[in-house]
């Protein structure tokens, strides 16, 4: 040990450390990469909100959820979320950061099918003890937390479906000002860039590829620009906003029309 | 300090860096850029403000212009016009437009313009600003005699909405329509009517105290031909709507009915029954030979040409029930084309050569239905109960026909998805039987 630790004739604890770092920062980026390649078109990652009673949340509040995002386990709340109400269109993100940073014990009590907040043990029931169902369900919530908080995958799952359903917020309000001419056709394509500033204001909207035809391609810019802004995006970390939105694509290709 | 060592007296330490910074480096353009994807809209009409036009000429304005192209854009469904009132201002210069203005009452495009009278003609220029981006997407002059100055309006209606909805536009077009006066002592009237595609300025083609009937326009849109009764038994006529000047056509024994004009101009498809049942013949207009088309027993009517002209449709009930069939000339064959429902007649193609208009009985009552030839599928466009000469514009976005309101007759529109009805004015007496006219060269 003492030999191999003098052959470098330096200190290889230094570098030693730096290669760890970097090599942990590659497997961070493997890790998001992986989900990435599939996920980069948007259309079929329509995401429920995570949690339908969370309200709005600041910055600090942002960075507090963030800095216990350890403990939190990721997949209930989300397999529990599936079926909710259909989404809203207003902030997302924060709810998905709101459902991470709750306790284990929490997320064990929406799992036992009661949608109150309390722990489990203050319910009322009619009995006075902890049943052994709910005994075993809080220690599978609870393994489960800690397995998720074991693997780093559950960091990048988080950042994925964040921009996952901010990019289907900016989908479902451009949809809405999409006013089509009578000349589209179902397969038309436009392709638009759209760039962002991060308090969500539009900077530019360029054609990439046109449908072919002025009016198609002047309906899907005007939807962009009726759409004006996506303040909501000012909840995004800084981060994810500059790695999918600060500069993002919109193709425009109707499939609900007559023909 | 440290890391200053480490990268240059370890080659495979600072080679590591190196590749680390690398792929860094790389890391975003590795990623592809997000796209998020548009399948649905919700076509609502697009806002236009049609700003009234500065009239720069002597004496007063002849006809006020943004109205007519206002009232055009609100009967197609597609746009919601502002009304005069919202408007801050009633520029008609670039200068003098303030986008913000506009954008507050959420007006998407602005059209401006300016008249003046050149001698015996009026000319026009129109301007058109999209109030989004801040820019002028057309602009042009148009030109036309004083009295067709409704007609000026129709054409920058026509240039605005195909701009805007990359389809031509059908508003500076005409119809024929057939009105009846009921007399009650007596026979009734019969007039043949000319008027502009929405309804103004009626002209009378023809009067008869005899029926008049199935008006058909030929393609370049200078003649019509219909089927009168004023020598007693029904004959073909054709009539030239500059000169008045007009022909008999056929004085067949029996039906002489539909006259149908090719896309060629030079034939005309008819229904008559000298030969027995009622089938259908094509004449030549000029050398008026007939050529007999279809041969059964049964009734063939109402013939209505593909836009190739290679092929009609027309109505036959040699299946038990009126339904409709397609006649190719090339092949010589015959195949069905309707088959849901029991009563499927009057077809009408557009221009398209895909959508079919034809009036379609439903629960007992009839209706103006629209067939896509490619699908085979039928979707009922009116909830009104007897329609019937459905009629399709030249640009394929309207269908007109008559209907009933109250025991009157009257001429309703309604656009090929069924979002849009709207009734023509007419002054007295049914009107029935409308013929959309074909695009006008000016």
């Amino acid at each position: 040990m003492r030999d191999w630790y003098s052959l470098g004739q330096l200190t290889l604890l230094p570098l030693a450390a730096t290669l760890l770092l970097h090599l942990l920062i590659v497997l961070m980026m493997v890790l998001r990469w992986q989900p990435d390649s599939e996920a980069r078109t948007i259309e079929a990652r329509v995401l429920p909100p995570k949690a339908i009673t969370a309200t709005l949340i600041d910055a600090s509040s942002l960075k507090a959820s963030k800095a216990s995002r350890k403990p939190a386990p990721k997949a209930p709340p989300r397999q529990e979320s599936r079926p909710a109400q259909p989404r809203q269109a207003e902030a997302p993100a924060p709810r998905s950061f709101k459902s991470e940073a709750r306790t284990p014990d929490q997320r064990a009590s929406s799992r036992s099918s009661t949608s109150r907040p309390a722990a489990p043990r203050s319910e009322p029931r009619p009995e006075p003890k902890i049943s052994a169902e709910e005994l075993a369900a809080i220690s599978r919530a609870e393994i489960a937390a800690a397995v998720a908080a074991e693997s780093p995958s559950s960091v990048a799952v988080t950042a994925e479906e964040m921009s996952a359903s901010y990019a289907a917020l900016i989908r479902d309000t451009v949809v809405n000002y999409w006013s089509r001419p009578p000349s589209a056709r179902n397969g038309m394509e436009a392709l638009l860039a759209i760039q962002l500033v991060p308090t969500g204001e539009i900077v530019s909207v360029t054609v990439v590829r046109s449908s072919g035809s002025a009016a198609f391609d002047r309906s899907a810019i005007n939807a962009v620009e009726k759409a004006g802004s996506f303040p909501e995006l000012r909840n995004l970390p800084p981060r994810e906003f500059e790695q999918d939105f600060r500069r993002f694509q919109l193709l425009f290709r109707p499939e609900d029309l007559r023909y | 300090m440290r890391l200053d060592r480490l990268s240059t007296e370890r080659p495979v330490g600072f080679l590591s860096v190196c590749l680390l910074s690398l792929l860094l480096v790389f890391a975003p353009a590795l990623r592809a850029q997000l796209v998020i994807e548009i399948t649905q809209g919700v076509d609502d009409p697009t806002p236009i403000a049609v700003i009234p036009f500065a009239w720069e000429g002597t004496g007063a304005a002849p006809e006020d212009l943004a109205q007519v192209v206002q009232d055009d854009f609100e009967r197609s469904g597609q746009f919601a016009p502002v009304p005069r009132a919202d408007m801050l201002g009633f520029p008609s210069r670039e200068e003098d437009l303030f986008y913000r203005d506009w954008r507050a009452i959420q007006s998407e495009y602005v059209l401006i313009g300016r008249v003046r009278g050149e001698g015996p003609n009026l000319s026009a220029r129109y301007e058109l600003y999209d109030v989004l981006r801040q820019s002028r997407i057309a602009e042009g002059d148009i030109s036309m005699p004083a009295g067709e100055a409704r007609m000026l309006g129709h054409r920058i209606s026509d240039a605005v909405y195909e701009k805007l909805t990359g389809i031509p536009g059908a508003f500076a077009t005409r119809l024929i329509y057939v009105s009846v006066t009921r007399n009650p002592t007596g026979k009734d009237y019969y007039r043949l009517t000319l008027a502009d595609a929405d309804g103004a300025r009626p002209i009378v083609l023809l009067e008869s105290r005899e029926p008049i009937m199935s008006p058909s326009w030929s393609p370049d849109g200078r003649q019509v031909a219909y089927v009168s009764f004023e020598t007693g038994r029904p004959a073909i006529f054709r009539q030239v709507l500059a000169t008045g000047e007009r022909e008999q056509l056929t004085n067949f024994r029996g039906l002489n009915s539909s006259p149908a004009w090719a896309p060629d101009g030079n034939t005309i498809a008819m229904v008559l029954s000298k030969d027995g049942s009622p089938d259908i013949y094509l004449m030549d207009v000029q050398t008026r030979r007939l050529t007999r088309v279809t041969r059964h027993y049964a009734i063939d009517t109402e013939p209505s040409w593909m836009p190739d002209g290679g092929s009609f449709l027309f109505t036959s009930d040699r299946g038990g029930r009126p339904q409709i069939y397609r006649y190719d000339l090339r092949t010589g064959l015959t195949e069905r084309v309707t088959f849901e429902g029991q009563y499927n007649a009057r077809a009408r193609v557009a221009q398209d050569g895909r959508n079919v208009v034809l009036v379609h009985q439903r629960d007992g009552e009839f209706k103006i239905a629209i067939h896509d030839l490619v699908t085979g599928r039928l979707q009922v466009l009116t909830n009104t109960q007897l329609d019937e000469s459905p009629s399709i514009a030249p640009n394929g976005s309207m269908v007109l026909y008559a209907t009933k309101f109250g025991d009157r007759g009257i001429l309703s529109a309604v656009s090929v998805d069924g979002g849009v009805k709207f009734r023509l004015p007419s002054r007295s007496g049914d009107v029935r039987e409308p013929a959309w006219s074909p695009y006008m060269d000016y």
